[in-house]
């Protein structure tokens, strides 16, 4: 089992909305290894939960955790 | 809160809500008497004041300075092909007193921005956030955390939604989710994006509901959550938004903060100073250098022990009580916790710096100095 991620708005675009990705140790690397698999989310700016809870810090990540990659959106 | 019985007409107009128990006479009353400011009367806006007024929320005010455009038709229902090139508020006016004539509602033909928007605020119990733009967003934002106002929040992009509480039972605000206000570039909007109508109908549909949920006290508010919705994929999701630390080194500290930040261009919060590997090298065993390392626990053993007093950054305490020191050397894994953290302890010390790309290339630099 790999890591599920949900991805919002613009992150979506570039990554697609749900895809599994190999499991990494956490959060940062995870960020990383995401940038280097799509090196256009580089520019994009993210929030990232755990297990449906926004992370503040570098966040251990267990082999099923859920991550969604949140985007601000300006629209109204 | 005073109440008063409804009138004959109070009690038929609104007879299919009060008929609900959770809302009955007392709701009504509580509505009848709440005051709501509802930013933005645009594609968000609109249903949140129809529904409002519909629903016979007392005062009800519009903040917006635009004029309706042909394009803004196809999402923007409160408004017919009459009212193109008329103010917003006024039209919203015209069409919500027609709907509603019992409901007070004031026009605010302004564009709120950091110097103007306390005094309006002021006004009202809840804000709701139907803006379209990120500046507003951190400015409507940054007033109801120094006001203590609840604050609904709802934003769009093609076709997704968000929807979060703020200042509601919580104190979680915008910036706990999103710290900085990133550059206008960053973000995509509407105008350049496109959107369907119906997707902003849904998600100011649910920013009306929470606002009737926290006028009656009924059900639960989506206090410190986000709630997202994707209308292609009908796919619902809700996260707890965390306390962030970095929220409080950017939320304006007074009235006159927020009077003087700088939100068209917000440069980068970090006016900390930053300080390299070698300079480290040479201020970090003298007597007048203390160095606060925020990493967590769990990572410490990533580099070889660095004199250093602890202060992981899940539970930094910027208050936190350091020994004298010239300098204050603040360094985590890879610079920019140690940043954040170098700013919130500026508030209270003098001379703190932050380890420029933090201890990993501390070690890379160190490791290659010995090869």
């Amino acid at each position: 089992m790999g890591l599920s991620i949900l991805a919002f708005g613009q992150v979506a675009e570039i990554t697609g909305t749900t895809f599994s990705f190999d499991h990494v140790v956490d959060t940062n690397a995870l960020k990383l290894a995401l940038e280097k698999a799509f090196p256009a989310l580089q520019h994009v700016r993210y929030t990232i939960a755990v297990d449906k809870n926004t992370i503040i810090a570098n966040t251990l990540l267990n082999e099923n955790a859920v991550v969604a990659l949140l985007p601000p959106f300006s629209g109204g | 809160m005073r109440l008063y019985i409804l009138s004959m007409t109070e009690t038929t107009r609104y007879e299919r809500q009060t008929a609900l128990k959770e809302i009955g006479d007392q709701g009504q009353q509580q509505l009848l008497q709440a005051k709501v400011l509802v930013i933005g009367a645009g594609g968000l806006g609109c249903p949140v004041l129809q529904y409002l007024t519909a629903a016979g929320v007392g005062e009800i005010g519009i903040a917006d300075d635009d004029v309706v455009a042909l394009n803004n038709l196809h999402r923007q229902i409160l408004y017919t092909e009459k009212h193109v090139g008329k103010l917003k508020a006024e039209a919203a006016t015209d069409v919500l007193q027609r709907m509603n004539s019992t409901v007070k509602i004031n026009q605010h033909i302004v564009r709120l921005d950091n110097k103007n928007i306390l005094p309006i605020i002021r006004l009202y119990d809840v804000v709701v956030d139907a803006t379209d733009n990120i500046p507003a967003r951190y400015i409507v934002n940054d007033a109801c955390y120094l006001l203590r106002k609840p604050l609904i929040y709802g934003s769009i992009l093609k076709f997704e939604g968000q929807l979060a509480v703020f200042n509601y039972n919580t104190s979680i605000t915008y910036r706990d989710l999103f710290p900085q206000q990133p550059k206008e570039n960053e973000i995509a909007d509407c105008n350049e994006a496109g959107v369907i109508g119906v997707l902003p109908g849904i998600i100011g549909s649910l920013q009306a509901a929470e606002a009737i949920k926290i006028i009656t006290g009924i059900g639960q508010v989506a206090a410190g959550k986000l709630i997202t919705y994707n209308m292609l994929h009908n796919s619902l999701y809700e996260f707890n938004i965390s306390a962030n630390l970095l929220a409080a080194s950017f939320l304006p500290a007074d009235e006159k903060a927020l009077e003087n930040a700088d939100y068209g261009e917000v440069c980068d919060v970090f006016s900390v100073r930053e300080i390299d590997i070698a300079s480290f090298d040479e201020i970090r065993n003298l007597p007048g250098t203390i160095v606060v390392d925020v990493r967590e626990e769990y990572e410490l053993n990533e580099t070889p022990a660095l004199e250093s007093i602890q202060m992981p950054f899940s539970v930094f305490d910027e208050n936190m009580a350091l020994p004298n020191s010239e300098t204050i050397v603040v360094v985590c894994k890879s610079g920019h916790r140690s940043k954040a953290a170098a700013a919130l302890l500026s508030r209270k010390y003098k001379n703190v710096i932050s380890l420029q790309g933090g201890l990993n290339n501390w070690l890379t630099l160190n490791k290659m100095d010995h090869a």
